[in-house]
């Protein structure tokens, strides 16, 4: 027992894992009511969007080269925006085809950044911030205003199966989760690792870095379109500016989830407790009915406490092979 | 890469290509915009572009360590909102400088010790202050307009105001007084240049002495105090306190640096190229409104800008090339 916690304890997880199940007590003991069959759909319709999308943060991040995807935000309401302000009006809205359609928008999207960055050698932040100006500007061309009018499926996908008890919301995370293993299992995410720890030495190991990094991205740009379906089941309209706010949530919840921002390490699902644990603060914050005012003070101040915890651990844990190295 | 393309290369990266692009987007504008080039418009681009270029200096200092500051346009709003209280309360316009500049400082500061200390990325450790200041301020001004502007600061920014004999306004000559000064501070001083060491390579600095801590709390801490003074003059353009005043900010100052061809790696740039990336972005802005753009398609056409600018002269080399 005890060597298991301290095994825990020297997990780069350890942190976060604790964090979410201090936060799930405290939550659930101030308001049962968050995990009841009639709350639970809502609660995950509200959660889902955001573990995509730090999800889809988190290739690029691997990737290294200060590797940030800060177009992944605006791209979750470019997916919003165009189901329902041109597939919707235009016939297109069906299951059957608006969803691949989407998931083919967020993959170009995410190609477009990859091949920027692999073949134009340009900065991922400066190219991903220029893709963060362009979407959240061709969001507001094709909607300027925020309508309503989701096609049936969305609905669909809001209500939960048993009862309230399995949210259907949740399949587009199974679906990201997949995805993520099968990648795993032909290897790709090693070579992204590979990439983002050293890319000299992952160039001559015969590694193809350059499309590697375009993989990296088109991944990215996969799970923010199924963040932005996500997006269109939570909100059950279209709304050109709600997804810029995700970037830097998305940002904070893979440091969060113990992933280096340089790259070359990490899990996929350290940022997703890490999106789990920033939504418990905030479900935590208005469930002890914190004014709302105070909320964002708070929100950053339990975020700094998080990480400097979290470093603490992660640098005892890189100090250890260090001594050992020449 | 072929030898004869080396010079033209060698040429690119010492910086006369931002001034280029400056006068190019420049020309482009005065050949497609009518009135883009009098006086009057240029006076008022300049006092814009120096709100923009005053944080940018800041920006610039962190970038060069190698870090980012998110916390920009939170301090920026604090600085507007914590002037325009004070002021409107009838505080000494001195007592409010040391006050916004201090507090810009000291929020700085703790960004600074914290990234150092525990060794976390500045994105993240921004981010979080960036939201306990702009959560502090809202809870100070319950997310109201409040107070107003001393009426010199309103002249201080006004376009049409001079400074002297020169014709421009007292903000845009405080704004290149402070870049060149930051410039010379970077160039020619100890602590200036182990900035430029600690950017590029953090071990060889360490193995030089180089202090991690006190160099990269110094940068933030600049970074705070000249956003919140860029708040404080704002608060002269806008006349009233309002916290969001920021929000531009934090992409335009980051695009600002990296348009003037600072590495956001960190380790290479300068400030001067900053002032020429603020330029840049408010020409190129003013260009789109008088193109009688949507501001959603001003800011599609500004990010691909952006990024094919920075493909004139921010390309990395080429993986075969670093080995």
């Amino acid at each position: 027992m005890i060597a298991k916690l301290a095994g825990l304890r020297r997990s780069p997880l350890a942190v976060v894992v604790t964090l979410v199940a201090i936060l799930l007590v405290v939550n659930i003991s101030l308001t049962p009511s968050m995990l009841a069959p009639a709350q639970l759909p809502n609660t995950l319709n509200l959660l889902v969007p955001s573990v995509l999308v730090a999800m889809a943060s988190t290739p690029s991040v691997m990737s290294g080269r200060g590797g940030i995807d800060l177009s992944v935000g605006p791209l979750l309401g470019v997916v919003n925006v165009f189901l329902v302000g041109l597939l919707v009006p235009y016939g297109l809205g069906g299951a059957g085809t608006a969803i691949p359609i989407l998931l083919v928008l967020g993959i170009v999207t995410g190609l477009v950044s990859g091949a920027l960055v692999a073949f134009g050698r340009l900065q991922p932040v400066v190219v991903t911030l220029g893709g963060y100006l362009v979407l959240s500007g061709v969001a507001l061309v094709v909607m300027p205003q925020p309508v309503g009018g989701v096609p049936d499926w969305v609905s669909y996908l809001s209500g939960s199966w048993f009862g309230g008890y399995l949210p259907r919301s949740v399949l587009l995370v199974v679906v990201a989760v997949a995805v993520w293993l099968f990648l795993k299992r032909r290897g790709a995410i090693g070579l992204i690792l590979a990439t983002g720890s050293d890319d000299r030495a992952a160039h001559t190991s015969g590694v193809r870095v350059s499309r590697v990094l375009c993989l990296a991205y088109a991944t990215g740009g996969l799970f923010a379109a199924l963040a932005g379906i996500g997006l269109s089941v939570l909100i059950q309209s279209g709304d050109p500016s709600i997804g810029k706010q995700y970037t830097l949530a998305a940002v904070a919840a893979v440091a969060l989830g113990g992933n280096p921002l340089g790259g070359g390490r990490g899990t996929l699902v350290g940022p997703i407790l890490g999106a789990l644990s920033l939504f418990l603060i905030q479900t935590l914050l208005s469930g002890a009915h914190v004014s709302s005012l105070w909320i964002q003070v708070v929100y950053g101040a339990v975020l700094l406490f998080a990480i400097c915890t979290n470093s603490s651990i992660a640098s005892r844990l890189t100090a250890r092979p260090a001594l050992g190295s020449p | 890469m072929s030898v004869s393309e080396l010079p033209v290369k060698q040429v690119l990266s010492k910086g006369p290509i931002q001034l280029l692009t400056v006068v190019g987007v420049f020309v482009l504008g005065m050949l497609i915009v009518p009135d883009f080039a009098t006086f009057s418009s240029i006076q008022a681009m300049l006092v814009i572009a120096s709100f923009l270029g005053v944080a940018a200096i800041g920006q610039t200092f962190v970038v060069l360590i190698g870090g980012i500051d998110l916390s920009v346009p939170a301090l920026i709003g604090a600085g507007n909102v914590i002037a325009a209280r004070l002021a409107g309360n009838g505080m000494p316009s001195p007592v409010v400088i040391l006050i916004v500049l201090g507090l810009g400082a000291l929020c700085g500061a703790i960004n600074g010790i914290v990234t150092s200390l525990w060794k976390l990325p500045s994105l993240v450790v921004t981010l979080a202050t960036a939201s306990v200041v702009g959560g502090a301020v809202l809870l100070w001004t319950n997310a109201t307009l409040t107070g107003s502007a001393p009426q010199w600061l309103t002249t201080f920014t006004s376009a049409a105001s001079g400074t002297g004999p020169i014709p421009l306004a007292p903000v845009v000559v405080l704004w290149l007084v402070l870049a060149l000064l930051a410039q010379l501070f970077i160039l020619r001083t100890k602590s200036g240049r182990q900035i430029y060491l600690l950017g590029a390579n953090r071990e060889a600095a360490r193995l030089m002495l180089v202090s991690e801590r006190g160099i990269t709390t110094v940068c933030f801490a600049l970074s705070g105090a000249l956003a919140a003074l860029s708040g404080l003059l704002l608060t002269g353009f806008t006349g009233a306190g309002l916290f969001t005043v920021g929000d531009p900010y934090l992409f335009q100052s980051i695009a600002a640096v990296v348009i003037g061809g600072t590495s956001l790696l960190g380790g290479r740039g300068g400030i001067v190229r900053s002032v020429l990336g603020s330029l840049t972005l408010v020409a190129l802005t003013t260009l789109l409104i008088g193109l009688s753009l949507t501001s959603a398609a001003q800011q599609a056409v500004l990010g691909a800008v952006i990024v094919a600018v920075t493909a004139l002269y921010g390309r990395d080399r080429a993986l075969g090339d670093r080995i």
